[in-house]
């Protein structure tokens, strides 16, 4: 049984752990007064956070599992702030986590755009690779959208770069800006995304943690984590009894729409693949899914793929490493602009204010 | 033999008989005759002339012989008397043999043969004899008489005689031990009565002992116009003295078990089954044991309860301690001089609150689901 470990940090990485937990208690509301949660394997999880509203607005996640950096109220933002946060209260927040026991799969996730969850992220990453030297950490980093600010631009930019070199074991991409397109209002837009996360995490640990028909483990998980940019993402997809078609299935977990992070897998973006199939044995015809698996590898340089008989229609889960990042390219761009933007704004503000000073020099208050 | 045969005859032989004497032989004949009845034997006449007393056996005769002889003496009954010489002599020997009653009386004439045949002549008139003659009655005004109820005795005397009766006397002794005497007694009665007079004297008892009671005969004792003493007696009779009337006093409680706390009403019923009133009706309540039961209005005063009446009243009583518990009730009362005590008891227990676990059998699995809710509320409280 794999030991798995998922951190959320900062108030994004707070609410997809509570939606991880959600959906561990069966999805319903009320579930947590009457059900267990049922994780495929042992998971702990803790939010941490430096603003303790952050953590009571949480609703899945026990009250021991809610860590508050404390003396902070949010860091505005401000990276050098959280870092320094972190810094003052490292010792604190892993002794909280070595108390949980041994890992052999750490998630951290976060917003890479925020305040805490940008700036503890990869100092944390860094300090958990020191102390779980055989656990694989695999940050989950949400991308902001990009209209969102100029500050979380600059912050996204930074922090994702922080997160490689760390040296992570590979970064599991998800775009708020290419996913709000499911849903009209950002409130619903983020539930939605959280949700989508947290399905796709929790399969994908049970893929790692069953007994398959064929199949893929947590050395093919970094395996696949680690090729290409060494960033990847996730793809879902559940057929229906109308299409049960599991090659059908396999295709639309790897088109865009299904991704949480933009790819196109046909036009070679995606470097390593792993495919967790999942469903009742009547759906998993072995040979159309490897010859399905064989036509992936004509674009994706390896694909190791699981099957995992259970009871419904067939349910894919992929995992992609990705070749290319144009998205990124271009959100260093506009964060590049943004940093830009904001000295200049600065700049400006700063010798308006110098011009407005000058005009009081040489005179003395008079009372 | 022979010889003692032959010697009957001649002493039978040699006897002279009384009656078969010629001349001087004497006889006798027994005659009953009234006052002024008389017998002739030649030229005698023997008169009854009165009866001076019957119980002294006193007569008087008289004998005449023409004008040659008349005498008149008393005579003692049982006793010959001589009159001229006797019948030895020529004249009469008369002994009163018996004295039927006032009036009449048995005579014995001894006399001559030679004088003839005697022969009875009754009084051609004869005057009616006056004498006093007292009915003395004693009768009391109820037939029955209960204890301790008073009775009227009435002593009446009345003379249905001829004459006045003098030193007229009641004798009602000895006083009955079963009666109290209260006024009136002895009886008196006024010491003359003339003839046809009745006179009647009043006394007043009370019984004072139940059972049969003999009443004894009373005597009249008078005199008459020749201070013979007479004396009359009623009969004795006996009445019964019945049992006083008495109320019955039976209590009754009735009562119904309460709970710690609780209160419920004791139901008190006297009834008088008895035969007479009773009064000052006092009941009085104790409890035992005295803690943990109270009872309030329990002790009541009445006035009074007819016979064949009820008195009915409530009190309450209040469960303060479980157990069993005893309500006694006196009730004394008074019927006259008497008074008289009965007693009546309950039982009432005091329960234990009765507490009904199943409800909580009920409750239990919302309990325990509230709290798990409660649990799983704090367990996910930040």
């Amino acid at each position: 049984m794999l030991n798995v470990l998922m951190l959320g940090v900062g108030q994004c990485g707070n609410r997809i752990l509570d939606a991880v937990n959600r959906q561990a208690f069966g999805g319903s509301r009320l579930a947590k007064y009457y059900s267990k949660q049922r994780f495929p394997s042992r998971v702990e999880t803790i939010a941490i956070n430096t603003a303790i509203n952050d953590l009571k607005e949480l609703k899945f996640t026990a009250a021991k599992d809610r860590l508050h950096v404390p003396n902070l109220h949010g860091v505005g933002a401000n990276r050098n702030k959280g870092k320094q946060g972190f810094w003052e209260n490292q010792e604190m927040i892993l002794e909280e986590i070595e108390k949980r026991g041994d890992f052999d799969l750490i998630f951290v996730m976060t917003s890479v755009s925020g305040g805490t969850g940008s700036s503890f992220s990869p100092l944390m990453i860094h300090e958990l690779k020191k102390r779980y030297k055989n656990a694989t950490i695999v940050p989950i980093a949400v991308l902001p959208f990009r209209e969102e600010g100029t500050i979380y631009l600059q912050n996204a930019a930074f922090c994702l770069r922080e997160m490689i070199e760390v040296e992570a074991d590979g970064m599991i991409l998800v775009d708020n800006q290419y996913l709000k397109r499911f849903s009209g209002d950002i409130a619903s837009a983020y539930d939605r995304i959280n949700t989508m996360v947290a399905q796709r995490l929790l399969f994908l640990i049970e893929a790692l943690d069953s007994e398959m028909l064929s199949v893929t483990d947590l050395g093919d998980f970094k395996t696949v984590m680690s090729g290409g940019l060494r960033m990847g993402t996730l793809g879902y997809y559940q057929a229906d009894k109308k299409s049960p078609s599991v090659r059908a299935a396999i295709k639309n977990s790897l088109r865009e729409v299904g991704l949480l992070y933009p790819a196109n897998v046909d036009a070679g973006e995606a470097g390593r693949a792993m495919i967790v199939i999942q469903g009742s044995r009547e759906y998993l015809d072995v040979d159309e899914i490897t010859k399905e698996i064989e036509s992936l590898t004509e674009t994706i340089g390896h694909v190791f793929k699981g099957i995992v008989i259970k009871k419904g229609e067939p349910r894919v889960l992929s995992v992609l490493s990705l070749e290319r990042a144009p998205g990124l390219v271009e959100l260093y761009e506009k964060a590049k602009w943004a940093i830009q933007e904001e000295r200049e704004r600065k700049d400006r503000a700063r010798s308006e204010l110098y011009e407005a000073f000058e005009q009081i020099n040489d005179l003395e208050e008079i009372y | 033999m022979r010889y003692i045969y032959l010697l009957l005859l001649l002493v039978i032989h040699a006897s002279p008989a009384a009656g078969n004497n010629d001349d001087q032989s004497v006889s006798f004949q027994e005659f009953t005759l009234s006052i002024g009845d008389r017998v002739e034997i030649g030229d005698y006449r023997a008169e009854l002339v009165d009866i001076q007393s019957l119980k002294d056996g006193l007569v008087v005769l008289r004998v005449t012989q023409g004008s040659k002889f008349e005498e008149q003496r008393v005579v003692i009954e049982g006793s010959p008397n001589s009159f001229n010489g006797g019948a030895e002599e020529g004249g009469l020997t008369l002994t009163i043999t018996d004295i039927f009653d006032e009036e009449s009386a048995k005579l014995r004439v001894e006399y001559r043969e030679s004088l003839g045949t005697p022969r009875k002549r009754a009084a051609e008139k004869r005057e009616p004899r006056a004498a006093p003659n007292l009915v003395i009655e004693k009768s009391f005004d109820k037939s029955t008489v209960n204890y301790g109820e008073e009775v009227k005795v009435t002593v009446t005397v009345r003379n249905v005689g001829t004459e006045a009766a003098r030193s007229v006397e009641v004798y009602d002794i000895p006083p009955l031990a079963e009666f109290a005497y209260i006024a009136g007694y002895p009886p008196k009665i006024k010491s003359e009565l003339g003839p046809g007079e009745t006179d009647s004297a009043v006394y007043v008892m009370r019984a004072v002992k139940e059972g049969l009671v003999k009443v004894p005969q009373i005597e009249v004792r008078y005199k008459d116009a020749k201070d013979r003493i007479r004396t009359n007696t009623t009969e004795s009779f006996e009445i019964i003295v019945a049992p006083p009337k008495r109320p019955n006093l039976i209590a009754r409680i009735n009562v119904t078990n309460v709970t710690p706390g609780e209160a419920a009403p004791i139901e008190v019923i006297i009834d008088n089954t008895g035969q007479a009133t009773a009064t000052m009706v006092e009941v009085s309540s104790e409890v035992k044991p005295p803690e943990g039961l109270r009872c309030t209005g329990l002790d009541q005063l009445i006035p009074e309860i007819p016979p064949g009446s009820a008195k009915r009243y409530t009190a309450e009583l209040r469960g303060e301690r479980s157990g069993n518990y005893t309500i006694t009730l006196s009730v004394s009362y008074r019927s006259g001089e008497t008074v008289s005590i009965t007693k009546t008891s309950a039982s009432v227990s005091v329960l234990e609150r009765e507490y009904k676990y199943l409800y909580y059998l009920l409750v239990l699995p919302l309990m325990l689901v509230g709290l798990w809710v409660y649990k799983r509320y704090k367990e996910y409280k930040y």
